[in-house]
């Protein structure tokens, strides 16, 4: 199942972000010291997260659109 | 001249722009139902980016969200965690709901469900819960754009005239050109929105206390509890619990993914990669709330406090000799925030009205030509109706509203199902969707009866999902052929 790979570590990085923006995964980070960026941690916390989302999704379309120019779309999507 | 003269003046320059860009844009589009509801299937990926975007970026988030901040503390982190685990689904779930409208010509989000379960009722009841839902939340928008006229005019001109103006335009434009105009001005909307806080946020914090650092160490040392999650309850007195924390995002998130509206803004694109691209880049868009934060943030230790939270970013904004000029464009970028959400929800309201109940309950005939101009005449009606709730109407609004969000995170098990579970019947969908609604509106009527304090939503959703397996197992299996065909559409392969 390798042609599944990246969107499944994708869903998996939301998976985990649930956990980590909820109780109780979001409690070890949920501090305000140190600052980052001038921001309690806590606050920082989330947009590290916002920040990661736009590399894990912008790596899930480059990597899809790198794999639709190998093979043809027709049999890419039969699977 | 007097200061409010000046702010007033800035905010009807933004507000005649904003009805030039609308209406010019509605030119380009056909004259048909496919081209007034979904752009002929042709948004690219800027007016994209900037629907989706500015479009859950409403009244709330430009005053809501702040209030929270500034009453509530680190309560309102939830604001993020919940908008980008609201979206990211679309990034999968958006190409396939766009890939099917294009094969059958959906334009809404209760025609692509009625179509896999082939049930008209679903349709009718899809869209009475689709409807409700909006009209408070358009209400909400009429009444934050209200606000902010009167709280940077000096009261001068009344909440309900604000109102009136800024939704005046709104309806001019969409009456006039459809999704286009809501796409065009959205673009132009949020590009405005996101410059006006930046500039705002960095500039105020800096103003106060020497930058956001500086600012942040000084709260930390006098009201540390506004910095850690889950933050203060809605008085302001206890902790809000991590109970309430947790399950407030994962409803909110639900709720997000379910909206109408976005199911018909994907069928607006261009094709699978615009939506994409807009998904991945959608969380920049997320971070132009962090100005908010800072501004909301900048008002904790401030010298005198605003009549209630909601009006955290005025207060500041006027307490703090900003140049009337200044203070003219927040207020458009406030205003822009409203209406920004208030037209595509006019506009999706209006639309599924006229394509999932009126034409399949009272005239199945109707034509192409006679729905555009329904749906346009429906635009008219629910925004009177929505105008009428936001000024009889006091509290009860956000009372309403969270009812509201209840019955739209009902839609989740169903389209789930239409997607990825072959053995999901019609009667199951409508039995899941009918028990699930009623019991969040009966726990939402009597939280003494909600088990473990739980969300109404989640309990409804739990019921929901259950009868909407146990139904569809108890029916006769759905046609095959019909399914088989619904499933490869969505995946690309017909």
């Amino acid at each position: 199942m390798r042609h599944r790979l990246v969107p499944t570590l994708a869903v998996c990085f939301y998976l985990a972000m649930v956990f980590f923006v909820t109780y109780p995964g979001y409690v070890p980070f949920n501090r305000i010291q140190p600052f980052v960026f001038g921001l309690p941690f806590s606050l920082f916390w989330q947009v590290l997260w916002i920040t990661s989302s736009i590399f894990v999704l912008a790596g899930v379309f480059f990597w899809e659109q790198r794999r639709a120019r190998r093979a043809p779309p027709a049999d890419d999507e039969r699977q | 001249m007097e200061r409010w003269v000046t702010v007033t003046l800035v905010t009807a320059g933004y507000l005649v722009l904003s009805l030039l860009v609308g209406w010019v844009s509605g030119r380009r589009a056909s004259d048909t139902v496919t081209g007034y509801v979904a752009g002929d299937r042709g948004f690219g990926l800027l007016v994209m980016y900037f629907v989706m975007g500015a479009m859950m970026f409403s009244a709330f988030a430009f005053l809501g969200t702040p209030g929270w901040a500034y009453s509530r503390g680190a309560a309102s982190f939830y604001v993020f965690s919940y908008a980008l685990l609201g979206f990211a689904p679309w990034y999968f779930l958006g190409p396939m709901v766009a890939r099917v409208g294009r094969v059958y010509g959906h334009v809404t989000q209760a025609e692509l469900l009625s179509h896999r379960f082939q049930s008209t009722t679903l349709s009718v009841l899809i869209a009475i819960v689709s409807i409700v839902a909006f009209v408070p939340y358009i209400a909400l928008q009429m009444k934050g754009a209200g606000i902010v006229f009167n709280a940077v005019t000096d009261g001068h001109v009344p909440i309900w005239l604000g109102a009136l103006v800024a939704y005046g335009v709104v309806i001019l434009y969409v009456l006039r050109s459809g999704v286009l105009g809501v796409g065009w001005t959205n673009t132009f909307q949020g590009i405005f929105m996101v410059i006006i806080a930046w500039v705002l946020g960095l500039w105020l914090p800096n103003h106060l206390y020497g930058g956001v650092g500086p600012m942040f160490e000084r709260i930390a040392e006098l009201r540390p509890e506004l910095l850690t999650a889950p933050g203060l309850d809605a008085d302001g007195s206890g902790s809000w619990g991590w109970g309430s924390y947790s399950s407030a995002i994962l409803v909110s998130a639900i709720g997000v993914t379910m909206w109408p509206h976005l199911f018909m803004k994907a069928f607006a694109a261009k094709d699978d990669k615009t939506i994409k691209l807009t998904m991945a880049l959608y969380p920049t868009f997320l971070l132009f709330l962090l100005p908010l934060y800072f501004i909301a943030f900048a008002g904790v230790l401030f010298e005198s406090s605003p009549p209630s939270a909601d009006f955290i970013l005025p207060h500041m904004i006027l307490s703090t000799n900003v140049a009337p000029v200044l203070v003219g464009l927040f207020c458009a970028g406030a205003l822009a925030a409203s209406m920004s959400t208030g037209d595509a929800m006019l506009h999706a309201s209006a639309s599924i009205y006229v394509q999932d109940m009126h034409r399949k309950v009272f005239d199945r005939k109707l034509s192409d030509h006679s729905r555009r101009r329904l749906i346009r005449v429906l635009a008219v009606v629910v925004g009177v109706a929505s105008f009428y709730t936001a000024v009889s109407t006091e509290m009860s609004l956000v009372a309403l509203l969270l009812a509201a969000y209840g019955a739209i995170v009902q839609l989740a098990p169903i389209t789930a199902a239409a997607f990825f579970w072959r053995r999901a019947t019609a009667a199951g969908a409508v039995t899941g969707l009918v028990l699930g609604s009623l019991v969040t509106l009966l726990l939402y009527g009597f939280p003494q009866l909600r088990p473990f304090g739980l969300h109404e939503g989640i309990v409804g959703l739990a019921v929901n999902c259950l009868a909407l397996v146990l139904v569809s197992l108890a029916t006769s299996r759905p046609l095959e052929d019909h399914v088989d065909s619904f499933i490869k559409a969505s995946r690309g392969a017909v």
